[in-house]
């Protein structure tokens, strides 16, 4: 039933976008980015129960919370980067949408350097001086 | 086997989360940094044994890595890593003062054990030593023997060694050999009464085996009842002696350490 709404409500959006494209070119980016965003608050419900279920998963085992965290934050840069670009894109700004992934990417490899910087702390130690 | 159970369920945990992550993702754009940081946290999660060794406090580096970084990244300024530092210089002074109060309890319990012991002339099991550090509280204790603001004993725990020699307890010791010679009288003779074996002087001379047995029946009850009582006189002498021991440590402890008797409990072998 979820998807119904869902499909319906990017139908509605479609057509509508198709009919005022012609007159007001404004007006149909913002419907899009409006459509764009409720789709996007509707799941984001949707992706709580997820990760609360990691969560518990991952309290009940005993992984780092640590780990966790970095994980999802991983996936919010990945969300997040991911919608704004597609909207920029929408409103046929190629070039700022591969600026957003840009970003996206660096600070995905940010939250990597310090899992790199204790790896090769480990490895350095490792190795006969 | 108990780590390596841990490990495991970590590093299994660590995969799953990551292909569930992988399935999350919106577009296959991020799709090469994402696995490359989640790859990076599952070596992590492999080589953590190996961290554990090199590193007592791993997963506190570990996580001043990671919150230095977040820091760094929410905006957080020079304040926020002083702070940081701060709470750091603060949880190891707090765990520095714990260890040397450990230490301290066990060494004042060592020197108390030995002068108990040396005073009494009883072996003592153990002796343990609680101390607090409450600088106000501890100011009538703190005239005696420890600083003017260190830290004071609270609570001190005396267990005696069960107690079957030393010179106070003769008369205990020699009730106790009465009390454990009937019962092998007895055990002789229900013996005697079916096999005739084990005691001697019965078995020879088959005979009159029911009238000794009688005879040495009725002797080892009275000896039982005797030793009974004698048992009931034991338990409440050693009950006196006790309250008497306790006295006597509780007096030490208050003339050489100043610790005031309601902290001192004293508990004997027994038990166990």
């Amino acid at each position: 039933m979820e998807m119904i709404q869902i499909v319906g409500l990017g139908l509605v959006a479609t057509v509508l976008i198709l009919v005022i494209k012609e007159q007001k070119p404004l007006f149909a980016f913002l419907i899009a980015a409006c459509t764009g965003i409720y789709i996007f608050m509707y799941l984001i419900g949707k992706i709580g129960g997820i990760i609360e279920v990691l969560e518990h998963l991952a309290e009940s085992s005993g992984v780092q919370m640590i780990y966790l965290k970095t994980i999802l934050k991983i996936i919010g840069i990945a969300y997040i980067a991911e919608f704004g670009a597609q909207i920029v894109r929408d409103a046929g700004q190629e070039s700022i949408a591969s600026k957003i992934e840009l970003a996206g990417k660096v600070l995905i490899m940010v939250l990597a350097i310090p899992i790199i910087s204790i790896i090769i702390e480990t490895v350095i130690k490792l190795l006969p001086a | 086997m108990d780590f390596l159970a841990e490990w495991l369920k970590e590093i299994i945990i660590v995969v799953l989360i990551a292909v569930f992550i992988d399935l999350l993702l919106p577009n296959r754009a991020m799709e090469r940094y994402v696995k490359f940081v989640v790859s990076l946290l599952i070596l992590l999660t492999l080589l953590s044994p190996v961290l554990r060794i090199f590193s007592s406090d791993a997963k506190q580096k570990i996580e001043t890595a990671f919150a230095g970084n977040w820091s760094d990244q929410d905006g957080g300024n020079t304040a926020n890593s002083t702070e940081a530092i701060l709470l750091q210089g603060e949880q190891l002074r707090k765990q520095q003062e714990a260890e040397a109060l450990q230490w301290a309890g066990e060494e004042a319990a060592r020197q108390m054990k030995e002068q108990i012991e040396r005073t009494t002339g009883l072996p003592v099991e153990r002796v343990t030593v609680t101390l607090t550090e409450e600088k106000a509280a501890s100011k009538k204790d703190a005239d005696t023997k420890t600083e003017g603001t260190g830290p004071s004993i609270k609570q001190v725990e005396v267990v005696m060694r069960e107690v079957s020699e030393g010179s106070e307890q003769a008369e205990a010791e020699e009730s106790r050999k009465i009390e454990i010679q009937p019962v092998e009288k007895v055990k002789v003779d229900i013996d005697g009464g079916s096999e005739g074996s084990v005691n001697p002087s019965d078995s020879k001379n088959l005979d009159p085996v029911t009238e000794s047995d009688d005879i040495q029946a009725r002797e080892a009850m009275a000896e039982t009842e005797n030793a009974i009582s004698s048992n009931r006189e034991d338990q409440l002498e050693q009950r006196q002696l006790q309250s008497i021991l306790e006295g006597k440590v509780e007096e030490l402890l208050y003339r050489e350490w100043g610790i005031s008797p309601e902290f001192v409990t004293v508990k004997s072998g027994n038990g166990k």
